[in-house]
C-alpha cells in the first residue's frame, strides 16, 4: 500500500507581537523572524503515517510512505526529521520563493501531478494551515484526481485487507467507515496531535538521506488570486469582576448582557 | 514516639486554622514531588510518601510555630513557595512530612526607590515584583526563565540566577537583607545595608539553604534603573562551540559587561534557532543600562566578535523575538505535559560551572559519553548562559524517548545516569556540579566530592541550625535512615 502524507511548515504566530502585524506593499506580513513549526493538522497526519506503518508490520503488510511539501528551503530540516523517522521518501516541490498563500488550487494541482506520476492508495492532508487557512487544498486535490474525499478524520487504523478504517467527527458524534482506495483523507482535530521524535542516532544515520526536490512547474505559470487588502483582527478580551453573589450576581449579569446587546 | 498523621494535622490546624491546612489527596500527591519527577507526575504516578498536609502559612509567627512543633516532634518539613524546583528539593521522601508553603505570603512591603531596594514577603512572584518596579522605571535585574512562576523565597533559597546575570549577577549579588525562621522557631532578620564587615556574611547561611536550614519569610533585593530604550541586541551564527566559548572568554576578560551573554551549540540551538541557523551554533549578547554604557559595551563586543571570521551577524529582531518568548509560565508547562504524554519524549537539564581551562573538556567528554552510553537520546546539547571573568556555566539540555520503561523507572534508566556522567566529569575536571538549580535530592550522591574538605563547613551548619534533622531531609546532604 502506498501512502502520501502532505504537510506544511508554518510560522509560529504565537511568537508575534501585535505591533509585528504590519502589511507590506506585497500584502505580506513579515514572519521570517519567528520560529517555524509543523502545521498542527499535518503533524497529526504525519504521525498517523508512522502509526499505520507500525500496524502494517503487525499485520505483515507492506506500507510505503512518502511525505511531501510544497515549500522553500525552510522545510529541509523538517524533511530530514521525516527521513530520520524512516519515511521511505521525502519530497519537496520547490515554490522558489513564490507567494502561494492564496493558491490552494495551484498547490493541489502540484500534489495531484505528483500523485498521478507516483500513484498512491491514500493521500493524507491536514484540514487547513496558516497563514491563509482557506481549507481548500485537500478538496481541490481530490477534485483534480477525481477521487473521493473523507473530511474531519480524527483517527485512522489499518485493516487486515490493507484498507483504512477512518473515524470522522460530525456534529459532535464520531462515525467509523472503511475508506476505499484511492481517497484523500483530511485530518481534523485528531486523537493524536504530536509527531514522535527521532533519536539522535537515527538522525545521524538516516537524516542525511536525500530529499527529492522538484520544481513547481504548475505554480510557475499559475496566477492565483491577489489579495486586495489585509487587516489585523483584534481578538483582545476584557474581563470585569462583579462583586455580587447568587441571585444578585445573576441579575447583574443579565443587566450587563442586555446593555451590551443594545449597543 | 512519632506522631500519627491525624495528630500532625490536628496540631497544624490549631496553629494555622483549618482553611490553611490542606489534606486533599490530589494536593498531597502534587506536593510530593517537583519538576525532577515531572514524567512520573504527568503520568499520575507518585513514588514518594505523601505528606501529612500542606500548610499555607500567612505570616512569620505561624512559620515559627509550625517549625517549633515539627522540631519538637521530629517531623520533616519541606519549605516551598512557587513549586518550580527542578532537582527534587521539594520531594517528600519520608512519611508524614509537612509541606510548609509560603505562597500566600505575597505582600510587597516596600519599594524604596531612594535607597534602591524592595522588600517583599516570600510568596511574591518575581514577575509581579518586577512588573511593579518597572512601572516606576526600575528593575530587580533578576530574570530566570521561571520568572512567571518562581517566588522570592524560593529564588533566594535555591541561589537562583537570571538571564541578565552577566550584568546584575546572581541572587547573591542582589540580596540586601533577608528574614528567616529556624527550626527552633527563632525568627532572624538580617538587615539590608550596602555592605558590612561584622563577621562572616550571614546572608550566605540563608542563601542557597534549599530549606535544609531555615524557612525564608521576607526578602530585600536591590533595584536598578531600567533603560529598555537603550538595549542593544546582537546575535551571530558560527560553526563551532569551542570557538564560541573562546569568544565569551574574550568578552569577559576584556572587561565588557553585557547583561545577556549566551552561546548555544547546534544541538541545543536546534530547538530555538532552526528558522535561521540550522546546524549552526549561535552566540548572542544584550547590553543595557544608560545609553553610553550600553552602546560602549555593544561596540566593544562587536569589535571582539568581528575578529572571528566564522561569525556571521544575524538580524537583531530574530534574537529579540526569541528572547521575548523564552520564559516558562503555567500555560507552557501544561503544553509540555500534553506533549510529553503523547510523545514520551522528555527534556531534562543539568547545569554546571567551570573555569575557562576546564570547560571545553567537560563539554566534549559529557557529549561523547552521554551520546554513546545512554539509550534513546533524541537531543543532547548545551548552552552557556552565565559568564564570569574566571569561567562560565554550561547548561546541558537532553531529550530522550522513554522506551520500554514504566514511568517510575524513567529516572533510573535515563535521567540519573546522564546526571551522573555530567556531575562526575565536571567534578573530576575541577568544576562545580550545580550552577544555579541547587543540589536538591538528586545531586546529593556527589556532594562530598563537590565540596571536598569544605564539606566540614556544610555539615557543621546543618548540625548547628537543624540539630534534630527536620528541615527538608535528604536535601543538600544525603538522608541516612
Amino acid at each position: 500500500m502506498k501512502l502520501l502524507v502532505c504537510f506544511k511548515v508554518i510560522p509560529d504566530l504565537d511568537q508575534m507581537a501585535a505591533e509585528d502585524y504590519t502589511v507590506d506593499e506585497r500584502m505580506q506580513v513579515d514572519t521570517s523572524f519567528v520560529r517555524t513549526m509543523w502545521n498542527c493538522f499535518d503533524e497529526s497526519g504525519l504521525e498517523f503515517g508512522l502509526r499505520l506503518c507500525d500496524e502494517a508490520e503487525g499485520l505483515n503488510l507492506h506500507l510505503e510512505k512518502t511525505a511531501l511539501t510544497v515549500a522553500g528551503e525552510q522545510a529541509e530540516l523538517y524533511l530530514k526529521t521525516l527521513n530520520a523517522l524512516k519515511y521511505d521518501r521525502t519530497v519537496r516541490i520547490d515554490n522558489e520563493g513564490r507567494d502561494i498563500r492564496f493558491m490552494p488550487e495551484g498547490i493541489a494541482q502540484e500534489i495531484a501531478a505528483y500523485a498521478k506520476e507516483n500513484p498512491q492508495d491514500y493521500i493524507i492532508m491536514g484540514r487547513q494551515a496558516a497563514p491563509g487557512n482557506n481549507g481548500l487544498t485537500s478538496y481541490f486535490t481530490a477534485a483534480t484526481l477525481g477521487i473521493p474525499l473523507i473530511s474531519n478524520v480524527v483517527d485512522l487504523h489499518l485493516l487486515e485487507d490493507g484498507r483504512l478504517w477512518a473515524v470522522t467527527e460530525a456534529g459532535g458524534s464520531l462515525y467509523g467507515q472503511t475508506a476505499q482506495s484511492p481517497a484523500v483523507l483530511v485530518i481534523g482535530n485528531a486523537v493524536i496531535s504530536k509527531l514522535r521524535v527521532p533519536t539522535l542516532k537515527d538522525r545521524m544515520q538516516y537524516g542525511k538521506k536525500n530529499v527529492d526536490i522538484t520544481g513547481a512547474e504548475i505554480l510557475k505559470t499559475y496566477s492565483g488570486e491577489n489579495p486586495s487588502g489585509m487587516a489585523y483582527i483584534n481578538r483582545e478580551r476584557k474581563g470585569e469582576r462583579m462583586k455580587a453573589t447568587g441571585q444578585k450576581a445573576a441579575e447583574e449579569l443579565g443587566r450587563w448582557i442586555k446593555e451590551r446587546r443594545s449597543m | 514516639m512519632s506522631l500519627l498523621r491525624e495528630e500532625i494535622v490536628e496540631e497544624l490546624v490549631k496553629i494555622c486554622g483549618a482553611d490553611a491546612v490542606v489534606t486533599d489527596t490530589e494536593v498531597l500527591q502534587e506536593s510530593s514531588y517537583d519538576r525532577f519527577r515531572k514524567y512520573e507526575g504527568y503520568n499520575k504516578v507518585f513514588t514518594n510518601p505523601l505528606p501529612a498536609a500542606v500548610v499555607f502559612v500567612q505570616d512569620k509567627k505561624q512559620v515559627s510555630e509550625v517549625l517549633r512543633f515539627a522540631n519538637a516532634n521530629g517531623i520533616n518539613v519541606v519549605p516551598r513557595t512557587g513549586h518550580s524546583a527542578t532537582e527534587g528539593g521539594l520531594e517528600t521522601i519520608v512519611e508524614n512530612s509537612i509541606v510548609l508553603d509560603g505562597s500566600q505570603m505575597k505582600k510587597i512591603i516596600n519599594i524604596d526607590t531612594y535607597n534602591m531596594q524592595a522588600t517583599c514577603e516570600c510568596g511574591v512572584v518575581l514577575e509581579d515584583l518586577e512588573n511593579q518596579v518597572r512601572e516606576l522605571g526600575y528593575t530587580t535585574g533578576h530574570s530566570p526563565q521561571s520568572k512567571p512562576l518562581a517566588q522570592m523565597g524560593g529564588l533566594v533559597a535555591t541561589r537562583s540566577i537570571g538571564q541578565f546575570s552577566t550584568m546584575y549577577g546572581g541572587i547573591e549579588d542582589m540580596l540586601a537583607g533577608v528574614e528567616a525562621v529556624f527550626p527552633d522557631g527563632t525568627i532572624t532578620n538580617i538587615k539590608a545595608v550596602p555592605r558590612r564587615a561584622a563577621g562572616p556574611d550571614i546572608r550566605h547561611v540563608v542563601l542557597g539553604n534549599e530549606g535544609a536550614l531555615c524557612f525564608i519569610t521576607e526578602v530585600t533585593v536591590k533595584l536598578y534603573k531600567y533603560f529598555p530604550e537603550y538595549h542593544v541586541c546582537q546575535g551571530y551564527t558560527l560553526d563551532d562551540m569551542i570557538t564560541g566559548i573562546r569568544i565569551m572568554r574574550d568578552v569577559m576578560t576584556e572587561g565588557y559587561k553585557p547583561s545577556v551573554a549566551r552561546l548555544y551549540d547546534a544541538e541545543d540551538g536546534k530547538e530555538h534557532f532552526s528558522h535561521f541557523a540550522p546546524g549552526k551554533c549561535v552566540i548572542l549578547f544584550v547590553t543595557e543600562g544608560p545609553e553610553k554604557v550600553s552602546k560602549a559595551n555593544a561596540e566593544g563586543i562587536r569589535e571582539i566578535v568581528s575578529k572571528y571570521s566564522e561569525c556571521t551577524e544575524v538580524d537583531h529582531k530574530l534574537i529579540e523575538t526569541w528572547f521575548a518568548n523564552l520564559n516558562w509560565d503555567a500555560a507552557r508547562i501544561e503544553e509540555e505535559r500534553k506533549e510529553v504524554l503523547e510523545t514520551k519524549n522528555v527534556c531534562c537539564t543539568t547545569e554546571i560551572s567551570a573555569n575557562w581551562s576546564a570547560v571545553e573538556e567537560i563539554y566534549r567528554i559529557c557529549k561523547e559519553r552521554v551520546v554513546n552510553e545512554i539509550p534513546d537520546i533524541t537531543v543532547f546539547g548545551a548552552h552557556a548562559s552565565h559568564c564570569y571573568s574566571n569561567g562560565i556555566n554550561l547548561y546541558f539540555v537532553y531529550w530522550y524517548n522513554v522506551v520500554d520503561c514504566a514511568p517510575e523507572d524513567e529516572i533510573k534508566k535515563y535521567h540519573l545516569p546522564i546526571k551522573k556522567i555530567i556531575c562526575e566529569e565536571t567534578i573530576k575536571a575541577g568544576g562545580s556540579m550545580c550552577h544555579h538549580h541547587g543540589v536538591g535530592k538528586h545531586r546529593v550522591h556527589w556532594i562530598d566530592k563537590e565540596h571536598g574538605s569544605a564539606l566540614y563547613i556544610v555539615k557543621k551548619l546543618k548540625a548547628a541550625f537543624d540539630p534534630n534533622g527536620v528541615m527538608n531531609i535528604g536535601t543538600i546532604l544525603p538522608y541516612k535512615k
